[in-house]
């Protein structure tokens, strides 16, 4: 392993540090090396402090990572012209963007005496065009998961047919995804809880918050399709959603973590019928614009055609998605899929990757 | 059997002589003559707060009312169990248990039941303790009893930790007497550089009958270079003690070792830990010496496996930061990660632990998306994953993938058929 290499394992560590703070000061003379990262890793430390004895605080996301690996191996590579800096490089955490990746500080001067290679410009601007998102530290706090499951059966619905030729409701198949979903979550943390609302004409707030996965589970059973409506408003889930939870207040959301967050995943079944605000979205914005409420949405539907509205009802439901930390899946009449995508609702919220980064296959080392 | 203090001096001369200061409203006299223990309620809440000062083992000191250390029962004409009542002494007594070097001293605090508010009488467990105290002792050593206050919270913590000065000195008389023990114990204090406040002697030995002596010392075992997050898992001070209990002058002395639940939670319980055999002649510094070795190192192994639990989570990361489910952000025991092969999807949960990487390797467990059988998911153990303690993470990540894909066929066939 070179030293770029091991350098940049240390800085994965950064991957677990809810706060960090680099330096990197180029070793002038040494084309070999030309950058020299030295982690220093702070638990929950103010960023005041941070900020005062460095400068920058940032937290780098995985799809971050590969491009640093790029660059420094780039870098390490190039011939005679080493990045070399008077003072530190660092790193400031930028506004929101979906991307999600990072962004060099302004402060950044490339001194070199020649023309630096043509694919180190390319990396090094590629690193300055990208940004971080820092929202909250990537802490597995506690979740409360509010599951809002619409119980709508609309006409002409068609089943789940399994490859043994059984055939299943849509809301029978949801609730048998859920039902592992919620034994999962349970088994990957304990201190998770989960509440239960049904979505028919109104949401009704069904089982409170609960770590015992089991209690909504049986809840959930008892849950019977319903007869399709004409209308669906998401203001009055949100208004619900809002009068039953209490957002922790965090002094520095940035840096502390929350002793729990708020995640709605909300299943929505209908193909055509557009979920509106009819009352407003004043409660929906004030709880999504906290750091500690993400809502996540799984949109189960017929498969799309003119005689649906499946297509504007999904992009109506990705529309929700305003701080790009939403996940939004929809799935057709597709078993495995449904359970797989319940598979990627298990993910954390403060540490799961953003949703166009997934990727799951496993290969083997050739 | 308990002696009564100061008995050869006139009793009316001595209470005036210690409680000059004490001034209570005659209105305040009548309601504390209907409660007389109760108004020592807020003094002994206040040292169940702030501790015993004085002692090493603050959390097993005990301050009860005698009333209800020393409840009778009694069986009945018709057989039944009664209550009995408990003497009008018990009434009006604190007892005041402080463990001291292996031993326990108890303090008996007799209150007057028609002048609660005076200076009470003292006697304590130890006969020859109590025979060696003078009055100048009580004015020099103990001023609480001359500033006796009822109204102040920590007069009775006051008090305690001056008794418990005085019996430090008497302790260290006796210490003299002895010259062997008193070597021992000053080597100790140098070597292990302690201060007299850390360590307590018990000296039993007398010309006519050897009892054991104890020595109970606070070994200065550093967690200053534990990860914060470790030591803060677990309310308290994370102390650490070795009693060492000197039966007879030539049998060779018996070590124990002492550890709040903060060391325990670190290093292991202290039951578990294998003291290394008293060699025969060894002094108590060097012993000790080699029980901070042992300490030391298991401070060190979990540093290590700390470190260690992180390079593997980051490495983790590094490999399927695309996939992660979720990972423990603050001890990395665990990683849970979602995974496809095939189409087949399904969870790895990967968990270390405290004995990682010195004694196993990681533990995993794949989990399914799809089937579940009662009251979970159908799960499969890898039993088979190639481990060495000298691997760096990067190959035991490596070989833990491996191990997965070799087992995700057998995995899919058995979850679906257990589900």
């Amino acid at each position: 392993m070179t030293r770029i290499e091991a350098h940049l394992r240390r800085r994965a560590l950064n991957l677990c540090e809810p706060v960090l703070q680099h330096t990197l000061a180029a070793c002038s003379g040494d084309t070999s090396f030309p950058l020299h990262i030295t982690p220093l890793s702070f638990y929950f430390a103010s960023p005041i402090q941070v900020i005062a004895s460095a400068g920058w605080s940032w937290c780098l996301g995985s799809a971050a990572l590969g491009s640093v690996y790029k660059a420094a191996s780039l870098l390490n590579s190039s011939q005679g012209n080493p990045l070399q800096r008077p003072g530190p490089l660092s790193w400031r955490p930028r506004g929101q963007d979906s991307s999600r990746c990072f962004r060099m500080s302004e402060e950044v001067e490339v001194l070199s005496g020649n023309t630096l290679s043509e694919d180190v410009e390319k990396v090094v601007e590629k690193i300055s065009n990208t940004t971080v998102e820092f929202r909250v530290p990537r802490v597995n706090c506690p979740e409360h998961i509010i599951l809002v499951v619409d119980v709508c059966h609309e006409v002409g619905n068609t089943p789940y047919r399994l490859a043994d030729g059984s055939k299943f409701s849509a809301l029978y198949m949801v609730k048998r995804a859920l039902t592992l979903f919620l034994q999962n979550k349970h088994a990957i943390d304990a201190r998770h809880k989960f509440a239960l609302v049904l979505l028919h004409n109104i949401p009704v707030w069904i089982s409170d918050f609960t770590s015992d996965p089991q209690k909504i589970i049986s809840d959930l059973e008892l849950a019977e399709e319903r007869p399709a409506t004409t209308h669906c408003d998401l203001s009055l889930v949100f208004e619900l959603i809002a009068h039953q939870i209490s957002l922790p207040k965090c002094s520095n959301p940035s840096v502390v973590p929350p002793p729990y967050m708020y995640r709605t995943i909300l299943i929505y079944g209908r193909s055509h019928c557009l979920p509106q605000f009819l009352h407003g979205k004043e409660l929906f914005s004030h709880l999504i614009q906290s750091p500690h409420f993400v809502l996540d949405v799984l949109y189960t539907h017929e498969s799309p055609s003119d005689n649906n509205k499946c297509e504007g009802i999904f992009d109506l439901l990705c529309g929700l998605d305003e701080g790009g930390w939403s996940y939004v899946l929809e799935v057709s009449r597709n078993a495995t899929k449904l359970h797989n995508y319940f598979g990627t609702l298990l993910a954390h919220p403060f540490q799961r990757p953003v949703q166009k980064d997934l990727s799951y296959t496993l290969v083997p080392k050739d | 059997m308990c002696s009564r203090l100061l008995l050869s001096l006139p009793r009316l001369v001595l209470l005036s002589l210690l409680t000059a200061g004490t001034l209570i409203p005659m209105e305040e006299q009548a309601s504390l003559n209907n409660a007389p223990l109760n108004m020592f309620t807020r003094q002994m809440e206040y040292m169940k707060v702030n501790g015993v000062p004085g002692v090493l083992f603050s959390d097993c000191a005990e301050i009860s009312k005698a009333s209800e250390a020393q409840g009778v029962k009694n069986k009945g004409d018709n057989g039944e169990i009664l209550e009995c009542r408990p003497e009008s002494y018990s009434e009006n007594t604190l007892l005041i248990k402080l463990p001291y070097a292996g031993t326990n001293l108890t303090i008996h605090l007799l209150f007057n039941p028609q002048e609660p508010w005076m200076v009470p009488e003292m006697t304590f467990s130890d006969d020859r303790f109590t025979s060696t105290i003078t009055l100048k002792d009580l004015e020099d050593q103990v001023p609480s009893l001359n500033e006796w206050d009822t109204s102040t919270d920590d007069i009775l913590a006051q008090l305690v930790h001056q008794v418990l000065q005085l019996y430090r000195g008497y302790q260290l008389d006796r210490l003299e007497e002895d010259e062997i023990l008193q070597i021992q114990y000053e080597s100790l204090l140098k070597a292990l550089k302690i201060g007299e406040g850390d360590i307590e002697v018990s000296v039993n030995s007398t010309e006519q009958v050897s009892t054991t002596s104890s020595f109970l010392m606070r070994l200065p075992l550093s967690l200053q270079d534990v990860p914060p997050v470790l030591v803060d898992a677990n309310p308290g001070t994370p102390n650490t003690f070795l009693q060492v209990d000197f039966p007879r002058r030539e049998a060779a002395f018996v070590p124990k070792l002492h550890l709040s639940s903060c060391v325990e939670s670190l290093i292991g319980e202290a039951s578990s830990l294998a003291l290394p055999t008293v060699p025969p002649g060894i002094g108590v510094m060097d012993y000790v010496e080699r029980i901070m070795e042992l300490l030391e190192e298991k401070v060190r192994r979990t540093i290590l496996s700390f470190e260690t639990r992180k390079q593997f989570i980051a490495e983790v990361l590094c490999q399927f930061g695309c996939a992660v489910v979720e990972y423990d952000a603050e001890r990395f025991n665990k990683i849970v990660v979602m995974m496809e092969v095939k189409d087949f999807h399904f969870l790895a949960f990967i968990s270390l632990g405290s004995l990682f990487p010195q004694q196993h390797g990681p533990r995993v467990v794949l989990q399914s998306l799809y089937h579940n059988s009662a009251k979970e998911p159908v799960s499969k153990e890898l039993t088979d994953l190639k481990y060495s303690s000298q691997w760096k993470p990067e190959e035991m990540v490596q070989h833990t993938k491996e191990a997965i894909l070799a087992n995700i066929s057998s995995f899919q066939m058995s979850s679906i058929r257990t589900s």
